[in-house]
Formats: C-alpha cells, structure tokens, sequence
C-alpha cells in the first residue's frame, strides 16, 4: 500500500498507516530456530580433522517467523556467499513450495567468511542444508516477541588506502575514511524472556582466514556460537554482513603471518604488510609451504577473540532490549536495479594500485529487498556495498530500526558497489566493479527508502 | 578518543609557548642528552600465590603472574619502570624499601622510579604484603639492568573500546550504583612507549589504557586478568624476546563494558541463577560480599571468564602491536628527567559506614598526602600519581601538559591516604569511590593536573 506524502504531514501520516496496517495485518508472532551443522561439506572426504574453536565448526541457521497471516525466513550462512544465484533461487522457490513463505519474505545471506567451504561445493548439498534448516526451523514455532537494538564493535577499519612507501591506491588500514561501528541486533524471545534467536549485523569482512588452508567461520562463526554457547545453546544466532565492501578487520596481524608461514616470509611479531605477503600466495608466485601450527593457533585463537567481542556486545544489546512486540506486522517485497555495466579490458595488467580501461558491458543487476516486521526495516542486497551506502540507507530510511544485510539472495552481476566519490581510488574494488559510476548508490538508497515508504509504512 | 577533556590553560601565547619549548629542548639536549641504553626482564611470582607454592595446571596466560622491569640509561642518569601483575605495589612501606634498595644500587635517584600495578583484582590478597614481591622487584630490576644494550625509543596512541564509565543511576532503585554509563567520560587511548633494539626489534613496551582489572574480582581463582594477558600477548607475539608492561590510566570510575562472564562466576559462588543475559552485578557481587556462603567454583563459568580476559588482552595487545609497528621518530640520543612531590589535601572521615548509593555523613579528617612525579624521556612524559584518579582528571593532565606524548600513570609508587580521588564534578554521585574518598571536594582534581603540569613545564624548560 502506498501512502502519498502531504507535504505538511509527512509524520502523521506514516504513523496513520502503520496504526491501520497494524491493525488490519498484525497477528500473534511464532518464531522458529534451528542449525544444521554443514562442516562436513568442507572437507573432500567429508571427514572434519580435529577440531578446538568453534568457529572451526560451519552452519546454516535458519529463524522463521510467522504472524498467522504470512511468513518470513531469516537465513545465515557460514558461507562466502549463498550462491550461484541459482542455488538461492532454487531453495528460495522450494521453501516458499513446502513452507508457504513468499519469496520476498526470505532473506538468506553469507557471513562472508573467507575460509568457509572448498571451492568447488556442491550446489546441491548446499541447498539441501538450506530447505533442512528452514524445515527445521519452521517445525519449531512457538509463542514469541520481537525487538531490535544497536550496540557498537571497533574492531572493523575502512581498508581503501594509499600505500605509504608506492604511493598507489591498495588494501590496508585508513583510519580516516568511513566507518560503521554499529552492530544491529533483532531478537527474538518467548514467552519466559528466554532468547530463542538473534540477527546481528556488523559490516566487517571475515578475511582472517582467507587463504589459510584451514577451514572457518572466521569471526561471524564465533560471534554466533559465542553467543548460542552463552544461553547453554538453547538458541541460535545468525550473523549477516553490513555494508563490508570498503572494511576489513583492524587488525589481521595473525592473519598475515599464516600467509607468511604459508609463503616463507619471515615473521617479525610486528605487523607486516598484507598486500606485500598475501599477493604471492593468491597469485600463486609461491610455491605453498606447509602451515605453521603455532600460527594456525594464533589466528585461530584471534578469530575467537573477536568473536567474543562481538559476541558479548550482542548479549549486552539483547539483555537490555526494550519495547518488545509480539504482535507484529511482517511485510516483504523485492525488486531489481539495473544499472549500466563496463567491462575491464587491461584486468590481466594488475589486480590494483593503477587505472582500469573499460568497455561497455551488460547491464548490472541487483535484487534489493526490504522485509518489515512492526517498526523494524530489514534491507538487503546481493552484493558488497561499501560502507557509506550502507550508512546513507539508514540515514534515509524513516525507520530508526534499520540495518542493511548485504551478501543477501543470490549474487549481483555488479561485483562491489563503490560509492561515487569511490571511483577515483584504484583499488581492486573500485577496478574490477562492473559498475559505471553514478547509478548504484543514489539508486539502492532511493530504492530501499521508496519500499520501506510504500511496503512497510 | 578522549572525551569530555578540558580545554588547555596555558598562559603563554601558543607561537611563543612552541618556540620556547623547541628552544628549551633543543639546548637542554644538547646539555644532558646521552646514548640510550635499555635492559628489560621480568620475574615469575605465581607460586606466591598458593600455599603450597604449587600452582594448579594453567591454560591462560593471564594464570601466571609477573612482575616486569625495564631500566633506562643515557650515561648522565638512570630511570626505572617497574610493572607488576598485583592490585598495588603496596603497602606503602615495602614501596619504600624497594625504591630505595632499587635506587641504591643503581645508583640514581628515587624520583626516576615509577612502580606501578596492573591493578588486577584477582591476585590480592595473597600475592601483596609479602617479603616475596619485594625480593621480586628487585630481582627484576637487577635482572634489567643486567641486559643493558644499545637502544631508542618511540611513542605512539591507539584506542581500544573495551572500557566504559561505572558511575551511574540504578534505573530500579534510583540510587547511584556501579554499572555501565555510556555517556559520561570515558577516555579509549592506549597509550604506547616502546624500546627497540639497534635492528628494530623491540627490548620492551610500556602499555598504558584506564580500566579496572575487576573480571577476576570475587572469583576464587589467581590471574592477571586482561592486563596480564595483554602483557602476554605482546610478549609472546614477538618469541618471549622482550617484556611488556601494562600501566593503569586514570581508570577510578572505569570498568570493563563486559561484565558479564565475571558476574556469571560470582552469581555461581552465591547460587544466583544464570542466565545466559548480563545480570546486574552489583546484585551478584552484593551477596557474595555479604554474609551468603560461598558455593564451589562452575569450572564452565571460570573457563567461560578465563577465555573472555584473554580476548581482552588480545584486542589490547594486538592494538599494541599496531602501534609499535606504525610508531615514527625514534630517538637514540635522550635526555632524562624528573621530579615527584607529595600533594596535600583537606581530608574527612564518613561518620559512620553507608550502603553504596546512599550519601556519606563526614567530620574533618587527618590531611591526605597524594604522591604525584612526572618523569621525560625527550618529548615523552610520564606523568603518575599513586591514587586512582577518575577519568577527567588524567584527560586534563594530558591536555594541560604541553608534551602531547604524554600518558598518565596511576596507582604509582606506594599508596595514598586518600582512596579514590574523584572529579569535583563528581561529589554528588553516591557511588562507593566517592562516598568513601577521604578527599574532601576542591583540592585534589585541580591539583594534581596543576601538580603534574608545573613540573612537566619544570622538565621541558
């Protein structure tokens, strides 16, 4: 439903709309939780080595909810992404067959973690462990309400910098460019208060473990089941991505020496340059040396730690939530932006740190969602936002309770999606994004402000 | 970030204040400037803590307790810093006896001394107030001295968002309590001196961040809690090649944001149901402080408390790191300096003992004797006090001095009358550092920032 503006009442009228639809669409909330344990599809042989930190174990979590009027399914992965798209698409048709959750209501992302499943995962298998969890979830359905609440983590940094020593634009820590604190958390209670889910959201890319070798769920991973652990596992928390296209951890001192124990370069106890170590190994100029186990245990031990911090900020939020709900509203609607493509035409010159050239390419396509449940607006994208975006879609919205879930349903064509005052930085972002400039970040934020106006309020 | 700070009052016009000041530098280096040499070493004190001076098997670093020395040399004068993983270097009189046996033997004076705890409240009372953390400080002082080589110094800040101010309303009771308070100062600095070698490689680190150690506060078990971890950290992280030493800032009315793990161990020790939430640990430590008896240890919830104050000290000493690793301007040739003073204030006595959140009642007490020094390394100042001082009282010290390498260290050098020396803004909050502070209002705040600021300007000019 729409609700036309008057100029001269823009706030009462949005509250007129939301007290109807309250009224005319509102039902008693069930939720659902559940977690099926997919470390096993991690491993060729399917066989998990020992294992000490639990973020060494990978998930698909799955919280559905439902009003008595319609559904919704809150999806996380300890996955790089929920993709091919068609793995999304597939799932999400044979959800919405078996459960009767309308597609637009489903918003299945990936933590983004770098060191989750191999490369070459079975699509099939995958989508399996998604309808299981959803499944499970749904079978789950009990009495609950409903909250949301911002917290903040200061362990992300923006990442697009000039090197100091070659001048050119590369991947490392800029204190000075932005970067979104917030850690967003909704919950979900029943009726003895007890958590049955969470949905946090912090915009950080889970590289600690990117090439590796071992298999994680990186922070995201910890973060969870730091969580879950902490309520005697009698609940489940998902993880999703904020606008993590520009953020990196602050500190991958750990992360960088596996590279280096990985590449033989010789460790300091300091920082080291992570360009200078990890583009050997991923370009594969190196032959690749056995891991270290001491500094497997380092990062691993890393991983855990800030996943605690997140984790401990998460239950800080969730102790002190107010306003819960359980009668809600649940509202979804999707919807496509295209934007005009380029492709790279000298990508074999370097990977960043110098001009792209480009020709015209496809257009690029986005699928952009908004799901609202009462005064909670739950945005997503398929694809790497950089973190401005993701703060000008909350500035915008006319929902104080919004986050931005990215790496959601499927994967766009665009590959990243800079800001515009982006384009001048030669990263490998802004470099290998197959958007021209100047469509994508005035278009998702009018986008999602225009179906949060007309689909929730 | 520092939040809240005052504005700087300084009388000198500030082209004329720069100029003077390179000029004072630059001709006072020229005078007393030497080559710096450093040694570093520290002790292993757990088995003070057991009777039986046989510690439990141990997992966490942070189980181990150390006291830490690094020793400085410019061939013109020495100065010592002395860590150690306890509550204090206390009491008073052992402090003495150890600056003096320190200064004795190397020969330089007492004021160059700064000894300092990590404050950590799981080592107390066991591992104070005892012939052996005397002998220890020597011993690692003798033990640095010792390792003297060819060395420089650096200095550089980060910030860590772990901490958050504890004097709050109670939202139930209306009463003043000790709990989170978002908005009310809260300083994020991490502070870091550091030592390298002639190839590099760091000799020694000297942390400096304001939060209280109390994780482990009421637990039942020994650690250095996060300070003693990040130590750790950073020492591990570069082999066990060098030492590094966590100072308190000005941390009176700062706790950790996360509470929570430490509150679970202690609502264990009371048979106070968990619950997986924060629970409101003024509530859980009440009892245990009272009369309830003491049930046994939750090995899930002390493992639960031990991991959390290892991620502590890991997000505290990885940021470490990064400074050390980013850290400019070193100096190899440096001058030396410094002074301490007692500080004496009004003091009041509480009629009679009050619950916390409850205002205190006062007749005129003995004076309180603050001990306040600054020690310069070059541009970098060391300003201590040897109280807990809240917040905004070492954001204004750092403002008010005109070396902006400056971090402030307290709980230093023996123990004062005065208990926890609040902001005089600060004098209406019924929270138990200020109900029991035996300072009464208008003295201490302003002068220990004036205090450390005269002589910071004495050093430089």
């Amino acid at each position: 439903m729409k609700c036309k503006l008057n100029r001269l009442l823009p706030v009462m009228i949005p509250v007129l709309c939301l007290t109807i639809l309250g009224v005319a669409q509102a039902g008693p909330l069930k939720v659902g939780a559940a977690r099926v344990d997919i470390s096993a599809d991690a491993y060729e042989d399917g066989n998990p080595p020992p294992r000490t930190y639990a973020h060494e174990w990978l998930y698909i979590r799955a919280i559905v909810l439902d009003n008595g009027e319609t559904k919704a399914l809150l999806l996380g992965a300890d996955l790089s992404g929920i993709r091919p798209d068609e793995v999304y698409q597939d799932a999400s048709a044979q959800i919405s067959r078996e459960l009767g959750i309308p597609v637009e209501n489903m918003i299945m992302s990936g933590t983004h973690t770098h060191s989750g499943l191999r490369e070459r995962r079975d699509p099939q298998k995958m989508q399996a462990a998604i309808v299981q969890a959803a499944r499970a979830a749904n079978a789950n359905l009990q009495p609950g309400s409903v909250g949301f609440a911002e917290g903040m983590v200061y362990l992300n940094v923006n990442r697009d910098v000039i090197d100091a020593k070659t001048r050119r634009w590369t991947q490392d820590t800029n204190l000075d460019f932005p970067s979104d604190k917030t850690l967003a958390v909704l919950a979900f209670y029943d009726e003895q208060g007890a958590p049955i889910a969470g949905y946090m959201n912090y915009a950080m890319h889970p590289v600690n473990g990117y090439l590796s070798g071992f298999r994680s769920g990186d922070a995201p991973g910890a973060a969870s089941r730091h969580v879950e652990q902490a309520f005697g596992d009698t609940m489940v928390m998902v993880f999703v991505q904020g606008a993590s296209g520009d953020q990196n951890p602050l500190h991958l001192r750990n992360s960088t020496n596996v590279m280096a124990a990985n590449s033989g370069v010789p460790r300091t106890g300091f920082e080291m340059t992570r360009e200078v170590v990890e583009t050997p190994l991923r370009e594969g100029q190196v032959e690749r040396r056995q891991n270290d186990p001491v500094a497997d245990e380092a990062l691993k031990r890393w991983m855990d730690a800030q996943g605690q911090v997140i984790g401990e900020e998460a239950i800080r939020v969730m102790s002190h939530m107010d306003r819960l709900r359980s009668d809600v509203r649940i509202a979804g609607r999707q919807t496509t932006l295209t934007c005009p493509g380029r492709d790279r035409t000298n990508a074999d010159t370097a990977r960043a740190g110098v001009a792209g050239s480009y020709a015209d390419g496809e257009d690029a396509k986005m699928r952009l969602g908004v799901l609202g449940i009462n005064e909670i607006a739950l945005a997503s994208i398929n694809a790497e936002v950089y973190n401005i975006i993701g703060q000008q879609v909350k500035a915008a919205s006319p929902l104080r309770k919004t986050m931005l879930v990215t790496v959601a349903n499927g994967r766009a064509t665009s590959g990243y999606i800079p800001s515009d005052d982006a384009y001048g930085r030669q990263t490998f972002q802004v470099v290998g994004s197959r958007l021209k400039p100047g469509c994508a970040q005035t278009g998702i934020v009018r986008n999602f402000t225009d179906m949060i106006y007309e689909q929730i309020l | 970030m520092r939040r809240g700070h005052a504005k700087r009052k300084i009388s000198l016009n500030a082209l004329s204040l720069l100029m003077l000041t390179l000029l004072g530098l630059t001709i006072i280096d020229a005078a007393q400037a030497g080559s710096l040499t450093v040694g570093a070493a520290k002790v292993d004190i757990s088995s003070t803590g057991y009777a039986d001076g046989k510690p439990p098997a141990r997992n966490y670093a942070h189980e181990y307790v150390y006291i830490r020395a690094i020793v400085l040399d410019n061939g013109e004068t020495k100065a010592v810093l002395v860590g150690a993983d306890l509550a204090g270097v206390r009491p008073e009189d052992m402090y003495q006896e150890a600056a003096a046996t320190v200064a004795r033997e190397l020969g330089m004076p007492v004021a160059n001394i700064i000894m300092s705890p990590s404050h950590t409240h799981s080592t107390y009372p066991v591992l104070e107030n005892s012939e052996q953390v005397l002998a220890a400080i020597v011993r690692a002082v003798r033990l640095a001295a010792a390792d003297m080589q060819p060395a420089s110094v650096g200095f550089g800040e980060g910030e860590v968002f772990l901490n958050a101010n504890r004097d709050v309303i109670d939202y139930e009771t209306g009463r003043w309590t000790q709990d989170t308070n978002l908005d009310y100062p809260s300083d994020k600095t991490l502070a870091v001196m550091a030592f390298y070698d002639k190839r590099g490689a760091p000799i020694a680190g000297y942390l400096n961040y304001a939060m209280h150690p109390v994780n482990g506060f009421l637990s039942g078990f020994i650690s250095s809690d996060f300070a003693g971890a990040a130590s750790r950290h950073v020492e591990q992280a570069f082999g066990d090649s060098m030492i590094t030493i966590f100072t308190q800032g000005a941390s009176g009315d700062q706790n950790p944001l996360h509470l929570r793990t430490g509150s679970n161990v202690m609502a264990v020790a009371s048979g106070t149901e968990v619950t997986g939430f924060e629970l409101t640990r003024e509530t859980v430590e009440g009892r245990l402080r009272g009369d309830v008896e003491r049930r046994p240890n939750d090995p899930a919830a002390d493992e639960a408390l031990k991991r959390w104050m290892d991620a502590q000290g890991q997000v505290v000493g990885e940021e470490a790191i990064r400074v050390m690793t980013n850290m400019g301007r070193l100096s190899d040739n440096v001058r030396i300096g410094a002074n301490q003073m007692i500080l004496t204030c009004p003091g009041r006595d509480l009629v009679e003992r009050v619950d916390r959140g409850y205002p205190g009642t006062y007749v005129d007490g003995d004076d309180v004797n603050i001990r306040v020094g600054f020690l310069g390394i070059n541009e970098i100042g060391l300003a201590w006090t040897n109280a807990e001082n809240y917040s905004l009282i070492g954001q204004q010290a750092m403002a008010e001095i005109p070396l902006a390498k400056t971090m402030v260290v307290t709980k230093s050098n023996g123990r004062p009358n005065s208990g926890y020396v609040p902001t005089d803004d600060a004098y209406g909050r019924n929270t138990f550092q200020v109900v029991r502070s035996r300072l009464k209002p208008g003295c201490a705040h302003a002068g220990i920032v004036k205090s450390v600021t005269d002589m910071a300007y004495d050093y430089i000019n």
